[in-house]
């Protein structure tokens, strides 16, 4: 991504920013000199300029102290290409109350050009911090703080043109989704830690030992219903096998069978009709159907589904006869395609309908339900009476002194007993009825659907938690790596960063020869001849803050202008000589703003470049500035007050 | 964007550094995921997926 500036200008602030307009070119050139005296604007415009770039807040009292006159409001706009496109970066200044307003025009974008705020390409956005500034619009204090070890400039500034911190991001995004997911098992267990993981395995092993022994239950508990009730079959066919051997009995027991057959023909039939009746509501009682008709009477009235009625009325008023015989002429097909929406509803309209015509149907039918209940109540009676007959045909039998008729009896009734045992015991283990698992106060340790949802419940709860540890290993893996891939990053390129810049310092500094020797937050300095150097001149660090951002900015994936102020005038001629043929050779763009006195050995080494560079001079004339970029009028230009 | 020669080499280091290997695929998506980083564009359902791919040693305690 590359930016060029293609100028700035400034409205109603101190210095000659009363009024400025510096206009670099559609396609800027490649260097720019500007030259203008001290007092002009310079410190100002850089520092602006810096600002303009980031989303730094500028402070009122700052805003307060840009005022160049009378006038309540004044402006700064720098016009940049960002990969080819025309952007412009605006503050508005409110002297009144030191308030300031941001905006940006982008051309071509669908909000027509002018929004609040400054709004850059997403990446851009983010790479364009106050410290990234400072490098790219230097900030001659950066000279000095380069070489602090302690300050980590040096490595800010490579983490941040390398964008290392988006890496370290990375970190954030992914505690960000574990948070979420710890969150989100949070409402079933908060067991993450092993001890609680423990715990929670503990507790799904004795619902599984439990679940395991209730099914032995069941087991053992249906094996010896099986043999309780094959013993009743059996002992009841010897009772009724004894009973026939007595012709007496024979006839009537064989009267009683078939009376016993035919009332268990009929009660089944009875309990479906009832059972049949009881899935109407409306028959069930009559509250209920009372509190249906209510219902149903607070239903709209009768409406048809619209997506198959509608195209009824479409074809009825096409016709030229009505449904009901009347012919229909234009003011009646209006009508009915106007209104045909007043009887159009939802197609959920016919569940209703047909609700409401249920309700109506069911006017004659109320107390059949009952009627049917009072049938199978007169079978269960019938029912009673035939069992007491039974018995009394068994006692006679006995009476008369079957002793074995005694035993089959006693037997019977013990089997029947102990099914009967067997049965609740059963239905305690197995019953999946919730009201009859309350009525039986049974829990999930005695009946086994209970106990295997307290499995599922246990094993849910262990999943998730498993899950979650597992998902956080995972994210400490994952954000172990990323922190070892950044440390190896800032090496490699703290490395790369530290032999071209020494590569270009041994050009630079000719006179006395300069080393980096680390990168570690700063840039230690030695000189090859001696050992660490402690101390070093301006022009030297000035030196080594130039190796150092050429270097770094040169190769960066962002192709940033390089904005300097007095770039060479703590320079010796040597050096400055050195730098002026060096340097701006490794910018796409570099604007320079210099004074008379940095012409010769810095300024003249550009004048041959030809149409690479541009030289500007703002010149004040009796309280008015003007520009002029005539390379003659910058070569005589005097700036008294340098002077 | 790609990343820069000396970026990646970086990340193959310390894919090789890692106590436990991990599959090309996660290699591959963790890749895209710092190009994507780099231009600030990564979504959170690719961090989410190279998260799930993240091969770990889980110590049995039972």
């Amino acid at each position: 991504m590359q930016v060029l500036i293609r100028g700035w200008s400034a409205r109603n602030l101190r210095g000659g920013l009363r009024s400025l307009e510096i206009d670099l070119g559609e396609q800027p050139n490649r260097w720019t000199l500007i030259q203008m005296a001290n007092g002009m604007g310079k410190t100002t415009t850089m520092t602006l300029l810096r600002q303009i770039f980031t989303n730094e807040p500028l402070p009122p009292a700052q805003v307060l102290e840009l005022r160049g006159g009378s006038e309540v409001e004044g402006n700064f706009e720098v016009r940049l290409l960002i990969d080819g496109k025309p952007y412009r970066l605006g503050f508005e200044f409110d002297f009144r109350d030191g308030s300031v307003h941001r905006y940006t025009v982008r051309a071509g974008t669908r909000d027509g050009g002018k929004v609040p705020g400054r709004v850059l390409p997403s990446e851009l956005g983010d790479l364009l911090t106050p410290e990234l500034a400072r490098l790219f619009v230097f900030d001659g204090e950066l000279a000095r703080t380069i070489r602090d070890m302690k300050q980590q400039t040096a490595d800010n500034a490579i983490r941040a043109l390398y964008r290392l911190g988006q890496i370290t991001g990375l970190k954030t995004s992914v505690d960000k989704l574990v948070d979420l997911e710890q969150r989100r098992a949070a409402a079933m267990t908060s067991a993450i830690e092993e001890r609680g993981m423990t715990r929670l395995r503990n507790a799904r092993d004795d619902a599984t030992k439990v679940k395991r022994r209730l099914e032995k239950e069941v087991r053992s508990t249906r094996t010896l219903l099986d043999e309780r009730r094959a013993e009743r079959n059996r002992l009841e066919a010897a009772v009724e096998e004894r009973l026939s051997e007595d012709e007496g009995l024979r006839e009537r027991l064989e009267d009683l069978n078939r009376r016993e057959l035919l009332l268990k023909v009929e009660t089944n039939a009875l309990g479906g009709e009832a059972l049949a009746l009881l899935r109407q509501p409306p028959q069930v009682h009559p509250r209920l159907r009372e509190r249906l008709q209510f219902l149903g009477g607070r239903l709209f009235e009768l409406k048809l589904p619209e997506t198959i009625s509608s195209e009824f009325f479409r074809d009825l008023a096409s016709k030229d006869v009505c449904v009901c015989g009347r012919p229909l002429g234009h003011a009646e097909k209006d009508h009915i395609t106007n209104h045909s929406h007043r009887y159009l509803a939802q197609d959920q309209i016919s569940v209703i309908n047909q609700m409401k015509l249920a309700l109506r149907e069911s006017q004659d039918e109320v107390g059949e339900f009952d009627a049917k209940i009072g049938q199978l109540g007169e079978k269960l009676v019938e029912r009673q009476s035939l069992k007491s007959a039974r018995d009394r045909l068994e006692l006679e039998s006995v009476s008369d002194g079957d002793d074995d008729m005694e035993r089959l009896r006693r037997q019977l009734a013990e089997a029947k007993t102990e099914i009967e045992r067997l049965e609740s015991q059963h239905e305690r283990l197995t019953t999946r009825d919730t009201h009859r698992q309350r009525t039986l106060r049974l829990n999930w340790e005695s009946n086994l659907p209970m106990c295997e949802a307290e499995v599922k419940e246990r094993d849910d709860r262990l999943t998730v938690a498993s899950n979650t540890r597992s998902f956080k290993l995972k994210a400490e893996t994952l954000k172990d790596l990323i922190t070892d891939f950044e440390r190896r990053a800032l090496g490699r390129l703290r490395e790369r960063v530290r032999v071209r810049t020494n590569e270009k310092l041994h050009q630079i500094a000719r006179t006395e020869r300069l080393e980096v020797t680390r990168i570690a937050g700063g840039l230690e300095i030695s000189s090859p001849d001696t050992a660490a150097k402690a101390g070093v001149s301006e022009g030297q660090s000035l030196s080594v803050a130039y190796a150092f951002l050429t270097s770094l900015l040169s190769e960066a994936p962002y192709r940033l202008p390089f904005v300097v102020d007095s770039p060479a005038v703590s320079l010796d001629n040597v050096n400055r000589r050195e730098v002026g043929r060096l340097i701006p050779s490794f910018f796409d763009q570099m604007i320079m703003f210099v004074i008379s006195s940095e012409r010769e050995g810095f300024a003249d080494t550009f004048y041959d470049k030809g149409d690479d560079v541009r030289f500007l001079t703002v010149i004040r004339e009796n309280g008015v500035v003007r520009l002029d970029d005539r390379l003659k009028v910058f070569k005589t230009f005097q700036d008294r007050e340098a002077a | 964007m790609k990343l820069d020669p000396d970026v990646r080499a970086a990340l193959e280091e310390a894919f090789v550094e890692m106590p436990v290997t991990q599959s090309a695929e996660f290699q591959r998506r963790l890749r895209k995921l710092c190009e994507n980083a780099l231009i600030s564009n990564q979504a959170e359902s690719e961090v989410r997926r190279v998260l799930e791919l993240t091969v770990v040693e889980i110590e049995e305690d039972e």
